[in-house]
């Protein structure tokens, strides 16, 4: 039971970050395309079109996770796309790279570095888990419940320097009605 | 059913994330307001250059009989317009000859704007709801500057300094009057 429960956050976690990645990229490919052109990036892969491609890779690969972990497809796509994060962040991390990648859509986040090095390394750990564990042993519905949660709970995290000063006066004024 | 419903939860979730990322790169395109304000000035694409309306609204009947005339297109619901807005003033002080069209949502706040900036001391036309300065001559942007030469559109700019559009203005202008 806790095992499940544990490859069940395991898989929504990853499902989450891979796809709050792809959407912000599909949304603004342009910083992630500047911070490839900083590290060299070959004019292929330092275009708008190539980030975009890389974002619905990022998101199918999201939906794999969801739906069906155990498919050797999705583990495959998932390590590729883990290995990748993993080397671009060493690559940033080595060269210094200054331009923000826009990761997790925030434009003015950190460069690529360390956090995508452990974002690499934490989708290879999940296609470990997934590996070790051979099928799924939760229940169907409880992949794409889990991996909504999961993208609400981060998407609200990455962005709370939005949120929260949206919420204070909320909670303030609802704390004057009440008291 | 219950896998339905937890795709239809997740799509849902993925549109959160979408607004928020939209909302990121907004933010990021928007100067910081220590910034000064950009020397910019760019040409409005969907001006309908040449354009000559038969018929004025009354605030704005002199603009057909000068041989040239400025008009700025503020807008009552846009930042940039407000820190324009405010700059007017000193420009009419100094003698320069502008009249202002307040586009806006609701009557009463174009009003209120107008009366705010101080634009009782110019020609000033509110154009409700954009209607006029959008379908007369395309212009469905804010900070605008148009120049009229006996009524006629000869360029429409789209800016953020009030001394810049004005000195640009200035420039095509002159520039008008070389050719003819």
């Amino acid at each position: 039971m806790i095992v499940n429960a544990g490859l069940l956050l395991v898989n929504s976690l990853a499902a989450a970050v891979l796809l709050l990645a792809g959407l912000a990229k599909l949304v603004s490919p342009e910083h992630l395309r500047r911070a490839l052109v900083e590290l060299g990036a070959r004019s292929a892969l330092g275009t708008g079109g190539a980030v975009r491609a890389v974002a619905l890779a990022e998101c199918a690969a999201a939906g794999v996770l969801a739906v069906r972990p155990a498919w050797w497809l999705g583990s495959v796509l998932v390590g590729a796309l883990g290995l990748s994060f993993a080397l671009l962040g060493l690559v940033g991390a080595v060269r210094g790279s200054q331009e923000p990648c826009g990761c997790f859509g925030r434009p003015a986040g950190r460069p690529l570095g360390r956090v995508s090095v452990l974002t690499g390394f934490g989708l290879l750990a999940t296609v470990a888990v997934n590996v070790w564990s051979g099928a799924t042993p939760y229940e169907p519905a409880a992949g794409p419940l889990g991996a909504a949660l999961a993208l609400l709970v981060l998407c609200l995290v990455t962005n709370r320097s939005w949120v929260v000063p949206l919420v204070r006066p909320l909670l303030t004024s609802r704390a004057r009605t009440n008291p | 059913m219950t896998v339905f419903f937890g795709l239809v939860l997740l799509v849902l979730a993925c549109a959160v994330v979408l607004l928020f990322a939209m909302l990121g790169e907004l933010a990021s395109r928007v100067p910081t307001q220590d910034q000064t304000p950009s020397k910019q000035v760019e040409p409005i694409e969907n001006a309908k250059l040449g354009a000559e309306p038969l018929e004025w609204p009354a605030e704005l009947a002199h603009v057909p009989a000068r041989d040239a005339s400025v008009v700025l297109v503020l807008s009552s619901s846009c930042a940039s317009c407000e820190k324009i807005a405010a700059q007017v003033p000193a420009a009419l002080d100094r003698g320069v000859d502008l009249t202002v069209v307040v586009s806006c949502g609701i009557r009463e706040r174009g009003e209120d704007f107008a009366k705010r900036h101080g634009f009782h001391r110019t020609h000033t036309y509110i154009d409700h709801g954009g209607t006029w300065s959008t379908q007369k001559f395309g212009v469905d942007s804010s900070p605008a500057a148009l120049l009229f030469r006996r009524g006629r559109l000869q360029t429409a700019l789209l800016f953020w300094d009030l001394d810049s559009v004005l000195a640009a203005v200035g420039r095509v202008d002159n520039e008008i009057q070389e050719v003819s």
